[in-house]
Parts: C-alpha cells; sequence; structure tokens
C-alpha cells in the first residue's frame, strides 16, 4: 500500500526503502531495558543519525503508543512504519524489532531444564538492568532536552514523573491526564525554546 | 487449551492491561498456573524472567509462554496476539494528521509530549531503584554512559559493552 500524504499534514512524511527500515527496527530491537531502550534506540537511528524524524514526532507517537491499548513500541512500530513506507513499513518494522528479542526469548525457554536453577539468568540481570537504566536515561535526556527550562511544560513533566512515582498512578492514566491538561493549559501558548 | 485459545487468551489479556504490564502478568499467572494448570509457577516465573533479560520490548515473554504450551506454533501464536492490537494507531495517527494543526490538539500533544518525558524519569527512577545495588550496577551504569558520550560508540555498543564489563566483574569479584 503506497503512502497517502494528507494535504492538511503541514510536514511531508520521510521515506527509507524497506531494507532500511528492517535495519533501523532491528538494531533498536537488540536493545535491552524493555521499550524505553528500544525507544532510544530508535531516537538514536532515526533522530539523531539518519535526521528521519524530529525529537517531536518520535515523542509525539510515542505519547500515542502509550495510549493505546497493546504494547507501546508496538504500537510506535506501526505508526512509524507506516510513516517511512506505509502498510509494508509496518510489517517490515514490528517483524525487524520483535526478531532478536523473540529468537533469545526461545532460545532460552528451549534452556528452560538448564538455566532456571542456576545463576545465569540471575548474573545477566543484574548487569543488564544497569546499562538499561543508562540507555532509558541517555534517552529521556534527549527526548527530554527542549522541555528542561522553566516552563509551564516542564510542570508537566515533573508532575507526571512525581504521580507515577508516587502514588504510582498508572502511566497510560498520567499521560492521557497530561494530553487533556495540555489541551487546555498549554494550548496558544509558546514552546519553550531548545 | 487450544492454539487459538492461546491466541485470545494473550491477546485478550496484553489488550485489557492496557499499558500496565503487571496487570498482564497478574491475569496469566492467575488462567495459566492457577485456574488451568497448564504451566506450573516455577515455568510462568522463568517465562516472565526471560522478558527482562533479553532484547526488545518486555512483553516478548509472552514468546516463551507460548512455546512452553505448543512450541514454535504457540510462540508465534502469541506473538502475532500481541501484535496485532499495534494497528488501532493507524486510525489514531490519521485523526492526529488532520487535526495537528488545531489549538487545544497542539496543546494536547504538547501535553503528552512532556507528561511522557515525565513518565521516562519515573521509570528510570524505578529501575535505578532496584538495580543499583552495589558497586558493579553503579560500574556498569557509568560505563555505558562513558560509552556513549565520551567514546560515541552508541546506545547498542555502549550498552553491550558495559553488560560484557559487568559480567566479567561478577565473575571476578566476590560482590
Amino acid at each position: 500500500m503506497s503512502e497517502v500524504v494528507e494535504p492538511q499534514s503541514p510536514t511531508p512524511h520521510p521515506t527509507l526503502s524497506l531494507t532500511q527500515i528492517f535495519i533501523v527496527f532491528f538494531k533498536a530491537g537488540c536493545a535491552f531495558g524493555g521499550g524505553l531502550g528500544v525507544l532510544g534506540l530508535l531516537q538514536e537511528q532515526l533522530v539523531t543519525l539518519r535526521r528521519i524524524l524530529p525529537d517531536k514526532e518520535l515523542l509525539t507517537l510515542w505519547s500515542i503508543g502509550r495510549l493505546m491499548p497493546s504494547g507501546t513500541m508496538t504500537a510506535v512500530a506501526v505508526a512509524v512504519g507506516y510513516r517511512l513506507a506505509g502498510f509494508a513499513g509496518t510489517v517490515v518494522a514490528l517483524v525487524a524489532m520483535i526478531l532478536p528479542g523473540f529468537v533469545c526469548v526461545v532460545v532460552l525457554t528451549i534452556a528452560y531444564g538448564y538455566l532456571a536453577h542456576g545463576p545465569v539468568l540471575d548474573y545477566i540481570d543484574a548487569t543488564l538492568l544497569p546499562a538499561a537504566l543508562g540507555i532509558i536515561v541517555v534517552s529521556a535526556l534527549r527526548l527530554g532536552r527542549p522541555l528542561m527550562r522553566l516552563s509551564l511544560d516542564f510542570v508537566f513533566v515533573v508532575a507526571a514523573c512525581v504521580l507515577v512515582i508516587w502514588p504510582g498512578l498508572n502511566p497510560a492514566l498520567v499521560i492521557l491526564g497530561g494530553g487533556v491538561a495540555g489541551a487546555l493549559f498549554l494550548r496558544g501558548k509558546n514552546e519553550p525554546r531548545p | 487449551m487450544s492454539l487459538f485459545q492461546v491466541f485470545i487468551v494473550i491477546g485478550t489479556y496484553n489488550m485489557l492491561a492496557f499499558g500496565n504490564g503487571s496487570a498482564v502478568v497478574a491475569l496469566l499467572q492467575h488462567r495459566l498456573v492457577e485456574d488451568s494448570g497448564i504451566l506450573n509457577l516455577n515455568q510462568f516465573l522463568y517465562a516472565y524472567a526471560l522478558g527482562r533479560v533479553t532484547p526488545g520490548q518486555n512483553n516478548l515473554y509472552l514468546a516463551s509462554i507460548g512455546f512452553m504450551i505448543y512450541g514454535w506454533l504457540g510462540a508465534l501464536a502469541a506473538m502475532l496476539s500481541i501484535q496485532i492490537g499495534g494497528y488501532l494507531v493507524l486510525p489514531v495517527l490519521k485523526v492526529y494528521d488532520r487535526m495537528r494543526e488545531v489549538g487545544w490538539v497542539q496543546g494536547a500533544i504538547r501535553g503528552l509530549g512532556a507528561s511522557s518525558v515525565g513518565l521516562m524519569f519515573a521509570v528510570g527512577f524505578r529501575v535505578g531503584t532496584e538495580a543499583m545495588t552495589g558497586l558493579i550496577p553503579w560500574v556498569v551504569f557509568l560505563s555505558t554512559l562513558a560509552l556513549i558520550f565520551l567514546a560515541r560508540r552508541g546506545m547498542l555498543v555502549g550498552m553491550l559493552g558495559a553488560t560484557v564489563l559487568g559480567l566479567g566483574l561478577k565473575f571476578i569479584l566476590p560482590v
């Protein structure tokens, strides 16, 4: 299916070949740290290195993905894949993104009898989590850089962070609340400059 | 439980959880372990643990559950069931593209973006409180940042390099 460019859309949609999409999403799928690790790699590939998407667009797609009743990164892969190459892009992006993890999960499941009662998984867990934390921190800093100055947007950042940590509100609800509050209080306001 | 039921149960629970991975775990554990006894608790917890130590999204552990029940077909059915829901984003994207210039939509998108960044920091805080429990985790964390920012090796190399360093230290040092 070919990409349909909406006349109302102010930004022309960028494109990548299906092979390039596969490479980008395969690399992203190699990231540890769950969805945020994958997002960090996507940010590096699409925003920093290839300059295919602006930071803000990727952040918006991720926010919309958080509101979908599916895995967040699944929705992001579909959205970005569609932006870049239409329906075929969604399939390639999804397959490439889940392939590394899927193969690892199945291989480790086959090895269940050997690994279930040993220390290997604990060792991997103990060393991967801090590395994943590094990716999450870098990703949050890069995507949130324009917001890190005194502004109403920054208040939203802090409020969302606090509400998820304590009292532990559902992240999807917090983001939805941020969207509603943004529609009420951020409309027509100047955006903070990076 | 038939292969089709595996597909439906995993896909439905994944969508019902609405962004809350812990809820999926609770629902599946109740259905597959306590109710039907298809998996024992050790198998279930092992599958869940794989989600943390393998690359990609956390919910890929569902492939392990599918594999334990129906082999490769089960793993593929589980993966397919959790990917299909992602296509719900396409109509939302269409609406967003049509309305992105409207004032209140721009405000909403800014609010969504800002709260998403806040959420990332919250997740970072939670992972940090869980992971940073000794010398080696700090070495791994700081090495990741150093490789990304100072050595400019990219995120993937930074993460894998620091992890290998951490594993080496874990075997060498008794901490």
